[in-house]
C-alpha cells in the first residue's frame, strides 16, 4: 500500500526531555485520522516534530512523507512538499496585515499570482469559512477571538491546498456554529489525494467528518487504534477504562 | 585628538564665505567667529558621550566643489531675508533672535559657516499644501542645506523630505525648521538613505503655537557615523506633538537619535515612538528628552523605544531623560530590546515561506505601523517597504 505519512520508530526529545517514545503509523492517501489522548501525551509535540520545528529533536527513527524522509528538510521544504500544520494557538504577527501574509502565502508555492486573481481566491476562501473581510487589514492573528484564529488556519488550509494536513485541535474554543462550519470545510476538503491528523479531545468534531482510523495517545505512544466508533466510547468511558478493557 | 579647528580650517572656511553669493554673508561671519571658539562638543556632554566625533574628516572637506541640488514642490516660495535671518540667528545666538530654547553647538553653527542651500516656504492661513522636499547630492563631500517653513494660522501643511545620500566619504549637516502657528496641523516626514561612508548631523526643529499639531516621522537607514534630533518646542496652550522614527543599521553603521520635547505651556500632549533594527556591528542610540519647567500643569507625555537586535555584535541603547519640575504632569517611558520572534518564524516557515523570507516580513511588520501613521501615498508607503525590505 501507497503511505502518504509513515512514521517509522519515532522518538522525540524537548529540551532534552524524551517526549515521544517509539511510534510506528502508517497514514494512506486520502484517509483522515484522529488522533485522542490525555493531555500532556505527546500528541502536540507530535505535530511540530512532523513540521520540523527546531526545538523538537528526532532521536531514533524516521519520518517518509510520500516515501522518502525528511528529517534534513527544513520546515518551509516540508511546508512546499505538501505538508500543513494548523496551530492549537495560532501565531499572532503584529505589522503584518492578513492580507500581506496570504499573499506572501500564496506566493511561496504558487508564485506571483495576478492581483485580481489572488483576491478572488482569498475572497473566495473567506467566504466558505463566512469570515468577513475585514481581517484582511487585520495583522494577522491579532486581537482575533479563538474562533477566528481557527477559521483563519482553514482559510489558509484552502488557499494553500495541501496532500497532508495536521489539525492540531482545530475544535476547541469554537461555538456550536464555528464548529459545524470548520467541521463541513475539512470535510469538503477531503479527498483520495489529500490525507489529514486531526487532534482532538472531542467526539463531537467526528459527527461532522468522515475519519477512518482513530489512535489513541499515551505517554508519547500510540496505546490502541481503532475505528471511529472508538471515539464515542472514549468520551463515554474515558481513557482509563478504555484502555483497562483493552488490555 | 581634532577637538578644535585648525587655523587652516578657520581660513579655508572665511575663504569659502567670501565666494558664496548668499546675502547673509555677515550672519555667516558672525557663526564663523563664534564657531571660531567653539569646540566639538566634548565627550560629557550627556547628548553626544556616545558618539566618537573624532573619526569625522572635518579638514579634508571638498566644500568649494561641493554641490547640493534642493528641489522644493511649493508655490508659496518666498525669499524675505529678515525672516531668513531670523532663523539664522537661532543657530547661531537664539538670545539675539527670539528664544525658543534650542541650544547652539558646533553643528548648528557650522550649518550656517558653510551654508549652501536655503529655502523658505510660507503657506498663508487656511491653505493646504503639500510640500516635497529632496536634497540630492551632484558632486563634493560636504552637505549643508536650511530649510525654514511656516505654516501660517490654520493651515493645513504636509511635508515629506527625503535625503539621497552618496556612495562616497561625505559629511551632511542640515538644519529645518518648522513653526506652526496657531491651530495649523502639520505632519512632516523625513526619509534619510545614507551610505556606509556618510556622516550626518540632521537637526529638525519645531516650534509650536496654541491650538497646533504636529506629527513628526523620520526613517533613517545607514551612514557610517551620525546624530539625529528631532526637537519640538511646544510654546502654548493645547498643542499636541507626535514624534516617530526609525532607523535600520548594519555593518558598521552608527546612529544616535535624540528626540527631545519641551512643553513651554499648560494642556499639552506629546508622544515619542522609536524602534530601531540593528544587525552586523550597527549600533543605535536613542535619547528620550522630556523637559516641563515650573508651574506647568496637564501636561501629559509619553514614550516608547522597541529595539530589534539581530546579531551578537549590534547593539541598541536606550537613554530616557525627564527633566520635570513641575507635579500636574503625566510621564511614561518604556523600552524594549529582544530578537525575531521564533514561533512567528516557525508560523511563516510552516506556511511556506524561507526562513530568510519570514523574517523579512516579520522585521517590516515591526516597522510597518510607523509607516502607516504616515501621511505618505500608498504608493510611496510600498516602495520604500521595499527598498527597505530589500536592504535587510
Amino acid at each position: 500500500m501507497n503511505y502518504i505519512l509513515e512514521l517509522i520508530d519515532l522518538h522525540v526529545e524537548v529540551e532534552g526531555k524524551e517526549i515521544i517514545k517509539g511510534i510506528n503509523l502508517q497514514i494512506p492517501y486520502g484517509e483522515i485520522h484522529a488522533i485522542m489522548g490525555p493531555n500532556g501525551s505527546g500528541k502536540s509535540t507530535l505535530s511540530y516534530t512532523l513540521l520540523g520545528h527546531p526545538k523538537y529533536k528526532v532521536t531514533k527513527g524516521d519520518i517518509k512523507f510520500e516515501g522518502e524522509s525528511i528529517l534534513n528538510l527544513t520546515t518551509d521544504q516540508r511546508a512546499r512538499k505538501g505538508m500543513f500544520l494548523s496551530l492549537q494557538y495560532p501565531t499572532q504577527i503584529p505589522g503584518v496585515t492578513t492580507m500581506n501574509f496570504l499573499r506572501n502565502v500564496i506566493k511561496s508555492f504558487y508564485g506571483d499570482v495576478p492581483i485580481r486573481e489572488l483576491r478572488e481566491k482569498i475572497n473566495s476562501a473567506f467566504d466558505k469559512l463566512q469570515m468577513k473581510k475585514d481581517f484582511l487589514a487585520r495583522y494577522v492573528n491579532d486581537g482575533f477571538s479563538g474562533g477566528e484564529k481557527k477559521r483563519h488556519e482553514i482559510v489558509q488550509m484552502r488557499l494553500i491546498q495541501p496532500k497532508f494536513a495536521i489539525l492540531d485541535e482545530i475544535d476547541s474554543g469554537l461555538d456550536i456554529d464555528a464548529l459545524r462550519i470548520i467541521a463541513e470545510n475539512i470535510q469538503e476538503m477531503k479527498s483520495s489525494q489529500r490525507s489529514m491528523i486531526l487532534i482532538t479531545h472531542y467526539q463531537r468534531l467526528l459527527n461532522y467528518i468522515d475519519v477512518d482510523k482513530v489512535h489513541i495517545f499515551m505517554n508519547g505512544k500510540i496505546e490502541f487504534s481503532g475505528g471511529k466508533e472508538l471515539a464515542i466510547q472514549l468520551e463515554q468511558k474515558g481513557y482509563e477504562q478504555i484502555l483497562s478493557t483493552v488490555k | 585628538m581634532q577637538t578644535t579647528i585648525q587655523k587652516e580650517q578657520k581660513d579655508r572656511f572665511l575663504n569659502y564665505i567670501e565666494n558664496t553669493n548668499h546675502p547673509f554673508k555677515n550672519l555667516q561671519i558672525q557663526a564663523l567667529e563664534r564657531f571660531n571658539k567653539t569646540s566639538l562638543p566634548p565627550i560629557y556632554h550627556e547628548s553626544w558621550r556616545k558618539i566618537n566625533l573624532n573619526l569625522i574628516p572635518f579638514n579634508t572637506l571638498k566644500l568649494v566643489d561641493a554641490e547640493l541640488q534642493t528641489s522644493i514642490t511649493s508655490q508659496y516660495r518666498i525669499t524675505d531675508p529678515s525672516i531668513i535671518e531670523k532663523f539664522l540667528m537661532l543657530n547661531i545666538d537664539p538670545l539675539k533672535a527670539e528664544s525658543y530654547h534650542f541650544e547652539v553647538d558646533y553643528f548648528t553653527l557650522l550649518n550656517v559657516v558653510l551654508l549652501q542651500n536655503i529655502h523658505l516656504i510660507q503657506v498663508p492661513s487656511n491653505t493646504k499644501e503639500q510640500i516635497r522636499i529632496i536634497h540630492k547630492v551632484i558632486s563634493g563631500d560636504g552637505f549643508f542645506p536650511f530649510v525654514v517653513v511656516i505654516a501660517k494660522e490654520g493651515s493645513e501643511l504636509e511635508i515629506q523630505e527625503q535625503i539621497y545620500g552618496l556612495e562616497e566619504q561625505a559629511l551632511w549637516n542640515s538644519t529645518i525648521y518648522i513653526l506652526a502657528e496657531k491651530n495649523s496641523r502639520v505632519r512632516f516626514v523625513s526619509i534619510r538613505n545614507h551610505s556606509d561612508y556618510e556622516f550626518h548631523f540632521h537637526k529638525v526643529r519645531i516650534i509650536q503655537h496654541r491650538d497646533s499639531y504636529v506629527h513628526a516621522a523620520i526613517f533613517h537607514t545607514g551612514g557610517i557615523l551620525g546624530k539625529g534630533f528631532l526637537q519640538a518646542r511646544l510654546l502654548e496652550e493645547n498643542i499636541e506633538f507626535r514624534g516617530i522614527g526609525f532607523f535600520f543599521g548594519e555593518k558598521g553603521h552608527f546612529h544616535n537619535m535624540e528626540m527631545d520635547v519641551q512643553h513651554l505651556s499648560n494642556y499639552e500632549t506629546s508622544s515619542l515612538l522609536y524602534k530601531t533594527i540593528v544587525k552586523d556591528r550597527a549600533h543605535s542610540v536613542f535619547i528620550g528628552k522630556l523637559e516641563t519647567p515650573y508651574k506647568i500643569k496637564g501636561v501629559n507625555s509619553h514614550q516608547l523605544n522597541h529595539n530589534l537586535i539581530l546579531s551578537k555584535k549590534a547593539k541598541a541603547e536606550s537613554m530616557p531623560w525627564l527633566i520635570v519640575r513641575s507635579e500636574d504632569v503625566s510621564c511614561e517611558h518604556g523600552a524594549t530590546a529582544g530578537d525575531l520572534d521564533e514561533e512567528a518564524i516557525f508560523y511563516l516557515q510552516a506556511r511556506g515561506l524561507t526562513e530568510k523570507e519570514a523574517k523579512k516580513l516579520l522585521m517590516i511588520g515591526f516597522i510597518y505601523d510607523l509607516i502607516e501613521e504616515t501621511h505618505l501615498s500608498e504608493e510611496d508607503k510600498e516602495s520604500y517597504l521595499e527598498k527597505l525590505s530589500n536592504q535587510l
